[in-house]
This record gives structure tokens, sequence and C-alpha cells, in this order.
């Protein structure tokens, strides 16, 4: 049993691990700090992994939120301590990225936590209002507003994306208008 | 041409994804156990310390006066505030002149009496006192605080921060403290003069509900909040405090020019709404702009923030204001009330 456990974790950690650190970098702008929280709640998710799979049915989503919550949170300081994997070397750069990649990215840091997580859930990771809803614990019109006041307060600091911003693409176009 | 948010988005975090280091699962299994050993010391110990305090000196109820090295800290028991806006004929709007506001002591008497039960201690940014914090309804453009709007504000949860208590939090550090929801009001200006001397930042923040929120006819109120520094001592405050007008003002320069990122002239402006000294308090008040020249969005984003300092502790109060074209918007009305509520929270420490 212990020996299941723990290939079914490798094997979902393998599947999902590289996913959601992508979404927690665009959280936090930080390859280093989202790799560490990432670590973290699976860390935390290895703590509670048979009840995890067996009665919250989307331990990808659990992870995902509990990464997010870290990646804003100061206490985080206090797990310093408790890093058993941290690299040497602080370089979080990420290669490749050009300056319309660095542009969101830092736009993103400009509008609040709550909008930034509704922004990636959404735009990059497709998930609906109701979606979004279940896995942050606020209501589809809380969610609506912070997608919609999140696409606001961007479009200041991405002026050549105002129109993507204003208007849904075609394959946005279902889930934009549960949000317009 | 215009790009395309959601495939910029999607490549740059496919690229993080990419670049990441992967420690591996097996690591991850040993966290999980080093989490639960640690906890299990934790609780390990302080069954330890309550049976030697129970065999050699007998249990000491919480809360009493007898123990300890430092004076219990309370919380003031319902202390009321009401807002009572000020009709004044302040000017209103980011390109207004500037207003000031003659010395008076009515301000700082609307709603509040003296503690019934002030702190001893000094103020610690870690300790959580309940009678600091303002209300939603006290925020600016709330039902009862003038500026002609009425934004029923709601509490912004899950900050960027340690939870002290309700729902405020403390920042991890001075960058972070000037990185929040609202912060200080300045976009990407830092204030040099707060480093010093500031031993920790308490905040909370609302944000404006889905309908109601409008100002004017582009104009949403997006965010509010409350902010208090806490520094070493009323001498690093004042120093932090004399910085503010001069940082205000640099900043707007710096907040112009030419993006460096999207290259379209970017245009910061700033206006010192208020400024007051009455009793204790010192107060300022501000507005700033930035916008991009050809915004299809509109003309940026606007920040309204009142300063009160007292003794080692200087207090903010602000709005953040989205799709900022700002006709008929009453910046320096909507602050006033916000303001002396923040006076008569933040004297809750007896300074």
């Amino acid at each position: 049993m212990g020996v299941d456990l723990d290939q079914d974790f490798d094997a979902f950690y393998a599947a999902t691990h590289r996913r959601i650190i992508g979404q927690i970098y665009a959280m936090t702008g930080n390859l280093h700090e989202a790799e560490d929280c990432v670590q973290e709640a699976y860390a935390r998710a290895w703590q509670r992994w048979s009840t995890l799979t067996t009665e919250h049915g989307n331990p990808e989503a659990w992870i995902r939120t509990v990464a997010a919550r870290l990646a804003v949170s100061a206490w985080r300081k206090t797990v310093n301590r408790l890093r058993a994997h941290r690299n040497q070397s602080q370089d979080t750069e990420v290669p490749g990225m050009n300056p319309d990649h660095l542009a969101v990215v830092a736009a993103l840091r400009r509008i609040s936590a709550d909008q930034r997580l509704a922004i990636v859930l959404h735009h990059y990771a497709g998930l609906s209002v109701e979606e979004i809803s279940a896995e942050t614990g606020a209501n589809p019109s809380a969610v609506k507003a912070r997608l919609a006041r999140g696409r606001k307060a961007l479009a200041p600091h991405l002026t050549e994306y105002a129109d993507s911003l204003a208007a849904p693409g075609p394959a946005r176009a279902s889930r934009q208008a549960e949000t317009s | 041409m215009s790009k395309d948010f959601d495939s910029t988005l999607a490549d740059a975090i496919e690229l993080a994804a990419h670049s990441a280091q992967l420690p591996g699962p097996s690591a991850a299994r040993i966290r999980g156990r080093q989490r639960t050993m640690y906890k299990r010391i934790a609780v390990s110990t302080a069954s330890l310390a309550l049976v030697a305090v129970g065999t050699t000196t007998g249990f000491v109820l919480a809360g009493s006066n007898g123990g300890g090295s430092k004076a219990p800290v309370v919380p003031l028991a319902s202390q009321s505030v009401s807002a009572q806006p000020s009709a004044t004929g302040a000017s209103s709007g980011a390109a207004s002149t500037p207003a000031s506001r003659t010395p008076s002591t009515s301000g700082t008497s609307a709603g509040s009496t003296s503690p019934s039960a002030g702190l001893n201690a000094a103020p610690d940014p870690g300790t959580y006192v309940a009678g600091a914090w303002l209300p939603a309804g006290s925020m600016p453009f709330s039902p009862n605080t003038g500026g002609g709007a009425a934004v029923a504000w709601q509490v912004s949860s899950n900050l960027a921060g340690n939870r002290v208590g309700g729902n405020v939090f403390e920042a991890a550090d001075a960058t972070t403290a000037e990185t929040l929801p609202l912060g200080t009001s300045l976009e990407q200006c830092s204030l040099p003069g707060f480093a010093g001397g500031l031993k920790g930042t308490q905040f909370d923040a609302f944000t404006g509900p889905n309908s109601g929120a409008q100002l004017n006819s582009t104009a949403i109120a997006a965010d509010a909040g409350q902010g208090i520094f806490f520094f070493n001592s009323p001498h690093a405050a004042s120093v932090a405090w004399n910085t503010i007008s001069a940082a205000y003002t640099a900043c707007a320069t710096t907040e112009s020019g030419t993006n460096p990122t999207t290259g379209l002239a970017m245009y910061g402006f700033v206006s010192r709404i208020s400024q007051a000294s009455t009793g204790p308090f010192q107060a300022q008040c501000w507005t700033n702009l930035q916008s991009a020249t050809n915004s299809a969005a509109g003309q940026g984003t606007v920040k309204a923030t009142c300063f009160v300092e007292y003794g080692s502790l200087v207090g903010w109060v602000g709005v953040q204001v989205n799709e900022a074209t700002t006709s008929g918007v009453d910046f320096t009305a909507a602050m006033q009330s916000p303001q002396q509520s923040l006076e008569n929270l933040i004297s809750v420490y007896r300074q």
C-alpha cells in the first residue's frame, strides 16, 4: 500500500509539477520563489496524499491553491529553515523571455493577488468562473469582479494588449461571456 | 497592431515551466515528513513546558497580569467612530491646484473618546490592535464618507503578509511594504526615508463591489485600504514623514518618460490635496496619476492617500481608482473623513 502511494504521488508529480510552477511564476514573477512555493505545496500534499486523492477529487487544484497562497504569504520566510532543496544560485531569470513576456509578468505583479490568480486561472489554465470559484473559495460574482477589474487594472500597463484584454478572442468567447 | 494577452501569458508561463528546476517527488516527500516531525516537536515542547509550570509554580491563568516580562496588549472594547464628512469648498481631481486645510480641533474630535484601556506596550507591528483599524464603511467614497459616491467596500483577504488579526497583515519587509495593494500610493517609487528606523508595517485592503463602484462615466473605485508604519522612535517617524512630499514630487518625475518595455510615453502627476497639523497629529494627503498617451483603456490609475503621523507611527488610508478620467471625482472630500477617522483610531496607541 505504501509503495502504491509513493508511485501514485510520483506519477502525479511528474505530470503536474512543471505546469503548476509556470502558473505560480505568473503569480510571483520570480522563478525560484515559484519553485519553492510549489515544492512546499507538494510536501503538504504528501502529508495528506491518501485523503487528498480520495476525498478532494482534484489534487492539482489543491496544490495550486496552496502554492498560490504561499506565494503571497510572508510567513514563508520562516520556512526558509526547512528548505531542503534550495539551489545555491539565486539566478531566477527565465531563458527565452522577451520584453513582451516580461511586460506581462511585471504587469501582473501590479494588480492584487486575488485578481492575479483569477486572471492566470482563467486566461491560461482555461478555468471557468465556477471552476475558479470552487478552487479559490470565492463566490462566482467575486470571481467575475476580480477578472473584470484585473483586466482593467492591467490595461494601463499593457497598452499594446488593450484590444485583447477588452474584447474576447475566438477561443475564449464563451468564457468571456461569463465575466462581462 | 494589438498583441494578444493570452498568447503572451501562455508563452511566458510555459517558458518558466520549461526552465524550472525539479527537485523531484522524493524531495517533496522528505520535506513533508520534516514538516510533520517539526509539528510534533513543537507540540511536545509546549506540552513539556505546561507540565513544568504546573508542577513547580502552579498554573498561571492566561491573561493575568502576574507573569511575563511584557505588559499585555489590550484591544479597545467597541470604540465607535462616527464618520462626519465635512463640507468644504475643496477642489477636486488629480489636476487641481493643491489645497491646504487650516488647522482646527474639530476634525479630530469626531466620534472618538479617550480609550478606556490604553496600550502600555510600545507599538508592535506583530501585534493586532482591533481598535486601530477603519471599517469598510469608513473608507473613501463610502456612503458615509463623502465624495459623492456610495461604494460598499468588501474585505480583501489573502494579502501578501502574515495575518496578525482580523483582516490585518504584517508585511514581510520594507520592500513588500512599498508594494502593497495601495502601499504608499506610489506606483513604482520608493520612499527612501521609510527604510530607516522602520521596524514593521501592518495593512489591510478592501476591493470595490461588483456594482455601485462607479464614480463617473469611466472611473471605478477599485481598491481601498489602510496601513500603519511602525518606527523605532518618533524621531525616525518624523524623518520618514519629511520625505513623503519630496518622494511624491520625485515620483512624478520618475513616473514620466518612455516606458522601456512598451515604448509608450508615460506621465506622472501628483497633487497635495491637503495638509494639517492638529495636536499630536500631522496629516498630508496626496493623489498621484500615472497614465499613458493614446491609452485605449483610459487615463490610467489614480491613487489618493492620506498619511497621518502620530508619535512613532505613520498611518495611511487610501483609495485606487481605475479608468481614471477624474472629471467630477472629488478626492479631497472623499479623503477628509477617512483621514480624521484614522487620527482618531491610531491614537489608541499611547504615544
